[in-house]
């Protein structure tokens, strides 16, 4: 070989052990629980110093990025990574990023990172097959526990709604009714459970068991601390359809009034489903006269 | 000797190759932004003397503090306290109160050295011209699909920007804004001024770092970081009759910080746009990301397209550029609740594809 060949191969070999080094991760040499601490202070500057209203900024998802290089396979700070790809509407990453958590972590026969994916896949996704399924999975991994939740609601309550987007209504109201049963046994109040109230009127709407649909609106009408735009609205859709214009008429006054004084349905992220909106509600009043 | 000529180089290079950001401490500095998380832009500069700090501010007020002795010092001012940080990229200057709360923070760029531009010579070369470049995103909206054209066609006081929006080849969308600019100079260093923010102070200075015949380099600053962006001499286009410019030139507020959602609500909206959507082929999801300033006027369109397994798709042209369009004439927009610190939102619609057509509307 030629000294200018080993020249050559020589600085090579040097370009790409720098280039290798930048790739390489520099916590590697750390103990495992250096790592897990260099971690925690990562994760605790993003969600401080740029906390949850610069969630979907470059300098929160560094200090997300540096944490999960200390520790690539820990659930919970790689779904909460993936917080900041969904709220921005980066789909692809945020996808990504929960569906490695959730592989971690059904592994581990554990089903937190799923039970958020449950919620996601249906509030954000409107991915209803995937909904069911992931409910189901829960479900079968914590056998036999009746109750799960899933990011704040019950897993169940998500499957009853996924049912009723699907138009399965038979089913969406069997998976509420059970629901309630459970809550039931558990010694609360299903009367309580306002928006698994809701979505069971609503179902039995769609099935055309007015009655039914109406009987649940106004028990929920007569709860102190329920949202009562919407109920209103939809009763007054059920006595348009029993002819009884007088009745319906009143329930869309009202529907108007709790609208315009923000007594209605609302949820910062998402858009839930039979939400109701100003001019739906001046339609229907426009249609009675 | 064959020997000696191979060291010689290898030792140069060993030197050198790694170890290039051992340069000395330069002594101008430019404010990237104000309040780092928001990334509001100002035109203060930082120069360093013999023991002390020049802060000119964009008020032209200049304030002289005590050189810091370490990376991270504290320095008592008139009203509180400063504390400066010197970080990898950038000088973090953060002011607090009695109580050691933090009431603003100030992040400054080291002024690339160039050789010397001559202010009207620049003048000249800029004016009554066109340049063009190639930007992966806007500053408001994320974007992996569209292909995104920025330009600049200067006169004397203004600048027109104009932004062009693509996808497989064919235009989808474009926008323009005429803002003031003013070129500026600063210890033999030139900067572009852009008048792009709703107040006085909240210009964003960008340093020329080269300049010739045919274009020009210009660094800005975001997020702790320097970005290079050249631009080309190009031949003047036809002007977008569509205009938008953002309230604010810095980061926008998210959808969901205050109640942005549409007056009508969802299942309005997907009736109305998909009334006369294109058909495509396919199954998934089409993210349509866009800007809506304090106007409720909405611009700085970005598209993701990704299939049902959330992976990346790409759907027929007409349907994103139909969406784009339809998205840009919507005004029903909610009286926007802005704050001190934001005055535009970044919002979303991402419309769900089923056998080609439009099925449903998130979030």
């Amino acid at each position: 070989m030629s000294l200018k060949s080993l020249f050559i191969l020589i600085a090579s070999v040097f370009f790409l052990s720098c280039k290798s080094s930048k790739n390489e991760n520099p916590f590697e040499h750390l103990s495992s629980e250096e790592r897990e601490k260099l971690a925690t202070f990562y994760h605790n500057i993003s969600i401080t110093e740029h906390h949850v209203k610069f969630q979907t900024g470059r300098l929160h998802r560094v200090y997300k990025d540096s944490a999960l290089m200390a520790v690539p396979d820990h659930v919970e700070y790689m779904q909460r990574a993936s917080y900041s790809y969904k709220k921005s509407g980066e789909h692809i990453k945020a996808m990504q990023m929960l569906n490695k958590a959730v592989a971690l972590d059904v592994e581990k026969n554990s089903t937190k990172a799923l039970e958020y994916k449950a919620w996601s896949m249906l509030y954000f996704y409107r991915d209803y097959e995937s909904t069911i399924k992931d409910v189901d999975l829960i479900e079968k991994i914590n056998f036999p526990k009746k109750y799960n939740g899933c990011h704040g609601e019950p897993c169940l309550f998500l499957k009853g709604q996924a049912y009723y987007q699907l138009g399965e209504y038979q089913n969406a109201i069997e998976t509420f009714e059970y629901l309630l049963k459970i809550l039931e046994e558990k010694g609360l109040d299903p009367k309580d459970e306002f928006l698994t109230n809701f979505y069971l009127a609503r179902s039995y709407f769609k099935s055309n068991n007015l009655d039914k649909s109406l009987f649940y609106l106004e028990e929920q009408l007569e709860m102190p601390y329920t949202v009562k735009a919407e109920l209103n609205f939809y009763a007054g859709q059920i006595y348009v359809l029993k002819n009884e214009k007088e009745k319906a008429l009143q329930h869309f006054l009202k529907a108007k009034e709790l609208f315009l004084k923000n007594d209605k349905i609302y949820e910062p992220f998402i858009e839930r489903f039979d939400e109701i909106f100003i001019d739906d509600i001046e339609s229907e009043i426009t249609g009675l006269n | 000797m064959m020997k000696q000529h191979f060291l010689f180089p290898f030792i140069l290079l060993t030197l050198l190759g790694c170890a290039t950001h051992q340069t000395n401490d330069p002594d101008l500095y430019v404010s990237g932004y104000y309040i780092e998380n928001y990334n509001i832009p100002t035109n203060s500069f930082l120069e360093i003397k013999s023991d002390s700090l020049y802060i000119t501010y964009a008020d032209n007020e200049l304030s002289a503090i005590k050189k810091p002795v370490n990376n991270k010092d504290t320095i008592s001012s008139k009203n509180g306290l400063l504390v400066i940080q010197k970080r990898q990229h950038s000088l973090f200057l953060q002011s607090l109160n009695e109580n050691k709360t933090k009431v603003s923070d100030l992040t400054f760029f080291p002024v690339a050295k160039t050789k010397p531009l001559d202010k009207d010579k620049v003048f000249q070369k800029l004016y009554n011209n066109t340049f063009e470049t190639q930007i992966d995103r806007t500053v408001s909206s994320p974007n992996s699909d569209l292909l995104i054209k920025k330009s600049f066609t200067f006169e004397k006081d203004s600048v027109t920007i104009v932004y062009t929006y693509s996808y497989q080849e064919q235009l989808m969308y474009s926008e323009k804004e005429k803002i003031a600019y003013a070129l500026i100079e600063k210890n033999n260093h030139l900067f572009l001024e852009f008048d792009s923010s709703d107040y006085p102070t909240y210009k964003k200075v960008c340093q020329i770092i080269a300049l010739n015949n045919h274009s020009f380099t210009l660094n800005h600053y975001r997020d702790r970081e320097t970005i290079a962006e050249k631009y080309i001499k190009t031949q003047p286009k036809q002007q977008p009759e569509k205009t938008f410019k953002p309230c604010r030139d810095s980061r926008p507020g998210e959808y969901y910080f205050n109640n942005t959602n549409y007056a009508k609500g969802n299942v309005y909206l997907m009736n109305k746009i998909r009334e006369k959507a294109p058909l495509t082929s396919g199954n998934g999801y089409i993210t349509i990301h866009f800007t809506i300033n304090c106007n409720k006027e909405t611009g700085r369109f970005g598209v993701e397209q990704m299939n049902q397994f959330y992976e990346p798709a790409t759907y027929d042209p007409e349907l994103i550029k139909y969406l784009i369009n339809e998205i840009s004439l919507l005004k029903d927009w909610p009286d926007l609740k802005l704050d001190y610190y934001y005055q535009d939102i970044h919002a979303f619609l991402m419309f769900k594809i089923r056998d080609g057509k439009i099925v449903d509307l998130c979030p």
